[in-house]
């Protein structure tokens, strides 16, 4: 049998954080959350992923740097991310494409289409 | 008016009888007299006393009054008192140069004793007007950096709370469309452990709003204490019933220690009910599962007065020691997860010891990272 794909999610709302895990274990991955960006950074250098979701604004250090020291390191070069946040102006945009994420979401969003878009990147 | 024995006025002047004669009008009507006979002397005697008033003779041997005047201008201290100057020089040149140095009158010799009276009123008035302008400038500076600084706060709580407010809401929203339109969810169970999620979020809700309740009836200081007396015991049993289910859930024991003594006192049972309730949940929060918290009240006498001690005591995971001063700090100051993720609103720890404080009482902590937690709360009987 195929091993699940494992997800990390790193996001500090709780209730979102349950939400999202259901649906994408419902879709069949394994997803692993953690709350603060801390946490979120000290997985990301323990174990692989296929797939990162980053909330942006968390208490500690936010989403961005996290990517921006993701990219820094070779290993973490071209690993697949996704950012989920309520900062969804332009320059943010911007920001999270320049440093290469493979998909921007903003809040509140629809956990059907963020599902969608999780299964298109894995399908990539 | 203040009467004029309030008042010291220097005069310095080398002609022994001006000074004997001015030292009589100005005793006269009640004012305090120094007197020196030069310019040397003057600045000495300034150096130990400082008159309300200074009667200057312009010429002296040695040093004239014009150059006295300009050293005691050039004194932060002495720079503040009135001088007026007295002299036999009528010319405009004369009067001209006593203003330039630093003096606020002039007066010719000879003089009306009326007069120099007059003048001496008038300008120990004017001192005492500028003195209360500059009070009531510092007062009205620091009254605006006072509140500044409220507004500050303010601008930071209401940010906290619109983030705060935000992530549950998100919550309920998320889940409650997910639940709407996502027709693959037909098992019931599966509904149940959806709808359970949308309860916590809206819980943290109301959570969050009582609290910022509880804080506008604090920061408006209106609030009252409505005081009964009440075995103290009692209380903390009931409080303890209710965090029961919450405690048992995370497996961690909560003990009532000695619950049957008999301690009557009088306080405000819904202010000090919620205050062991935010410091038994906070324990819960902070204490891992198969961790222990107690707690305990007892009667203490110090300083020959009664006291009540409640302590409740975690063997959690304790508090950072950085931490620890702004435990209690002003709203939204601090917010920390529990040891599941638990979350708080930031507002538990101060409207706790303002309710103690209300009461009279104190709250310490005593905390170690890794071993656990002890508040423990004084309260005068």
């Amino acid at each position: 049998m195929e091993e699940k794909k494992r997800i990390l999610l790193v996001e500090d709302n709780d209730s979102i954080a349950k939400l999202v895990k259901y649906k994408l274990e419902r879709d069949g991955y394994t997803v692993e959350v953690c709350v603060n960006g801390n946490d979120g950074l000290e997985s990301i250098k323990a174990r692989k992923y296929e797939l990162i979701i980053l909330d942006v604004m968390m208490p500690g250090i936010s989403g961005f740097e996290i990517l921006q020291n993701m990219r820094e390191i070779e290993t973490f070069r071209d690993a697949k991310v996704m950012m989920l946040t309520s900062r969804s102006r332009e320059e943010d945009l911007a920001r999270g494409f320049k440093l290469g994420v493979s998909e921007y979401m903003g809040k509140p969003f629809k956990v059907a289409e963020l599902s969608m878009r999780v299964n298109k990147i894995m399908a990539e | 008016m203040t009467p004029n024995s309030n008042y010291s006025i220097l005069i310095v002047d080398d002609t022994q009888q001006n000074v004997q004669v001015l030292s009589q009008i100005l005793r006269d009507v009640g004012y305090k007299v120094l007197a020196a006979f030069n310019g040397k002397d003057a600045l000495n005697l300034l150096t130990k006393r400082i008159p309300d008033l200074i009667l200057l003779d312009v010429m002296m041997p040695g040093m004239s009054g014009f150059d006295v005047a300009e050293r005691i201008k050039s004194d932060d201290i002495m720079a503040k008192i009135p001088i007026i100057f007295l002299s036999a020089l009528d010319e405009a040149e004369a009067k001209v140069k006593a203003f330039e140095s630093g003096g606020v009158d002039y007066i010719t010799k000879p003089f009306q004793h009326k007069e120099v009276l007059a003048r001496i009123n008038l300008h120990l008035r004017l001192k005492s007007l500028e003195k209360e302008r500059e009070k009531y400038i510092l007062e009205l500076q620091q009254k605006q950096e006072h509140l500044e600084k409220l507004n500050k706060e303010k601008d930071d709580i209401l940010g906290i709370i619109s983030h705060d407010m935000r992530n549950p809401l998100g919550g309920i929203i998320g889940i409650s469309n997910f639940l709407l339109t996502d027709e693959s969810i037909t098992d019931p169970d599966e509904t149940k452990e959806l709808l359970r999620l949308i309860e916590q979020s809206a819980e943290r809700l109301l959570a969050l709003v009582n609290d910022l309740l509880d804080v506008a009836v604090i920061e408006s200081n209106t609030f009252s204490l409505n005081k009964s007396k009440i075995n103290i015991s009692d209380l903390i049993s009931d409080v303890v019933r209710l965090h029961e289910p919450a405690a048992k859930s995370k497996h961690v024991h909560l003990n009532h220690k000695d619950p049957s003594s008999d301690i009557f006192v009088e306080l405000d049972v819904s202010k000090i009910s919620q205050v062991i309730g935010n410091l038994i949940s906070n324990a819960i929060k902070f204490t891992e599962s198969k961790g222990t918290i107690t707690v305990s009240s007892e009667l203490n006498s110090k300083d020959g007065a009664n006291q009540l001690i409640i302590c409740v005591s975690d063997n959690g995971i304790g508090i950072p020691e950085e931490m620890i001063p702004v435990l209690f700090k002003k709203l939204g100051g601090h917010q920390r997860s529990g040891t599941n993720g638990e979350k708080g609103t930031g507002l538990g720890m101060p409207i706790v010891k303002r309710y103690i404080e209300v009461h009279g009482g104190q709250i310490e902590v005593e905390s170690k990272v890794g071993e656990g937690t002890t508040f423990k709360i004084s309260l005068p009987v």
